[in-house]
């Protein structure tokens, strides 16, 4: 009888061990299977961000985080936002100026926007609005930026909210960004070379220079 | 029998003739100020607190049984516009909305007797703000399977009465599209929803004959657009063109 039941445990041990081995060998060549099928994937996302290096990180960086004052940073950005700053050089509401980068040959923004096909640019905006923002570290003028912190929550935060560094309504990154580049397109917005919405144009014409050194001071102290 | 009749059919004309009159009175007289429409946003804030009520779905289901007289049973409105759409409204809109009707800054003879203090206490239109805030309607109807055993045909009724489709109007969309995106997106929402947090109403699923009503009145002062800008309405910096392609843009919205 004990030598029955002994068996029997024994018999169970063995199938149990059994088991054991197969559920093993099932896990690792599962596993096996799983990384493999990734690899393509892997090709596909390293696609985007090479597409991405290709097209646009000889100016704006790799990752969208431009190296240079003149480029502004457009990681994080909507890809939607993208997507219409784009449309706007193509279709020629904004004018795009002649830019050679370091180690790169001269374009322009408007060349760029038409060698774009719209396959590659929903890549493109899809891939930098994931990337990450990172604010420039730069030297500000603390008084200046006290008083631009004013002036941008009376007319400002309605649109550029969270002190202008939400891309939430499709809005660009203030905060953070470069100061070269800021002064040039609040000289343009003031000089009316670059064109806006006529509730920012309003209150844009009541600013005087102080007023946009202010604000300016106030963004790039956001670090 | 016939000179009874004709002092009738007189008495018939000179009312009708006061009531039109009375109307472009009312539209003429409204004197409404940048003030009249933070007074009205004050009193919002101060007369309803939205946190506390508590909402009785029974109370707006029976002071809609009176809005459906003109705005339909889930407040989609009708007669092209006529009558607007209602459903779905930003509660703080609705509630300003009425308090400016009460008190005659927003002209609009049919809602005066509706929005009286004593006919609608303000614990009631909290109720029918909410009421219809919470009504949603569709674009279209929902495939369904109507052989299933499970099928339920009142649901389905009630779900047929519960669309609203804007028709597309003439202009070009596609410059619409821009000038909306620039001018109009930021307050009004991508894809023209509004905001309820700042109750800003929609415009997507909103009858294109009743949004122009509200831009000639906005244009010509009769209504304040936006509180922000009270002196200079912007929307007189657009030609015709230019807000007819916008509306083209918006009756395209809720597709």
């Amino acid at each position: 009888m004990i030598k029955v039941e002994q068996d029997f445990i024994y018999k169970i041990q063995s199938v149990i061990n059994e088991e054991k081995m197969l559920n093993k060998k099932l896990l690792t060549s599962f596993s096996a299977i799983t990384l493999l099928s990734l690899l393509p994937l892997s090709y596909l996302i390293a696609d985007d961000a090479s597409l991405v290096q290709e097209k646009c990180g000889i100016c704006h960086g790799d990752d969208g985080n431009s190296l240079t004052g003149n480029v502004p940073s457009i990681a994080g950005f909507t890809a939607a936002s993208l997507s219409d700053f784009l449309d706007e050089y193509k279709e020629g509401d904004r004018k795009a100026k002649k830019y050679t980068p370091k180690g790169g040959k001269e374009s322009d923004m408007h060349e760029v926007a038409n060698n774009l096909s719209e396959e590659d640019g929903l890549k493109i905006f899809f891939f930098l609005s994931k990337q990450k923002f990172k604010p420039i570290k730069q030297d500000f003028d603390n008084k200046y930026a006290k008083k631009g912190k004013k002036l941008h929550k009376k007319k400002c935060e309605k649109c550029h909210s969270e002190n202008g560094s939400s891309v939430e309504d499709d809005t660009p990154k203030l905060a953070g960004q470069w100061k070269p580049y800021l002064e040039k397109q609040f000289n343009l917005f003031s000089a009316g070379e670059r064109d806006m919405p006529k509730k920012m144009k309003k209150r844009f014409k009541k600013l005087s220079k102080d007023d946009r050194k202010a604000l300016i001071e106030f963004y790039i102290s956001q670090q | 029998m016939i000179l009874l009749r004709l002092i009738f059919l007189i008495l018939i004309f000179f009312t009708l003739n006061a009531t039109v009159n009375a109307k472009e009175q009312l539209i003429e007289e409204s004197n409404y100020t940048a003030q009249d429409l933070i007074d009205a946003s004050k009193k919002v804030e101060t007369l309803f607190n939205l946190k506390e009520h508590d909402y009785d779905k029974d109370i707006g289901d029976e002071i809609n049984q009176v809005c459906a007289g003109c705005h339909e049973e889930f407040g989609m409105g009708g007669k092209d516009g006529k009558y607007p759409r209602i459903a779905g409204l930003p509660i703080k809109y609705i509630l300003k909305q009425i308090i400016l009707f009460r008190e005659r800054k927003r002209p609009n003879i049919p809602m005066l007797q509706h929005v009286e203090e004593r006919e609608l206490p303000n614990d009631e239109l909290l109720d029918i703000a909410i009421f219809l805030n919470k009504i949603k309607l569709n674009n279209h109807l929902s495939k369904i399977d109507e052989t299933a055993p499970d099928f339920d045909a009142y649901a389905r009724l009630q779900e047929a009465k519960s669309i609203i489709q804007i028709g597309k109007t003439e202009g070009d969309i596609k410059k619409g599209k821009k000038l909306y995106k620039k001018e109009c997106k930021s307050c009004h929402g991508k894809q023209g929803n509004g905001d309820e947090e700042e109750a800003i109403p929609r415009v997507a699923g909103q009858y294109i004959k009743y949004l122009w009503r509200q831009i000639d009145m906005f244009i010509n002062g009769k209504r304040l657009h936006d509180i922000e800008d009270p002196e200079e309405e912007f929307l007189k910096s657009f030609t015709h063109e230019e807000l007819k392609n916008i509306l083209a843009y918006i009756s395209t919205l809720d597709d």
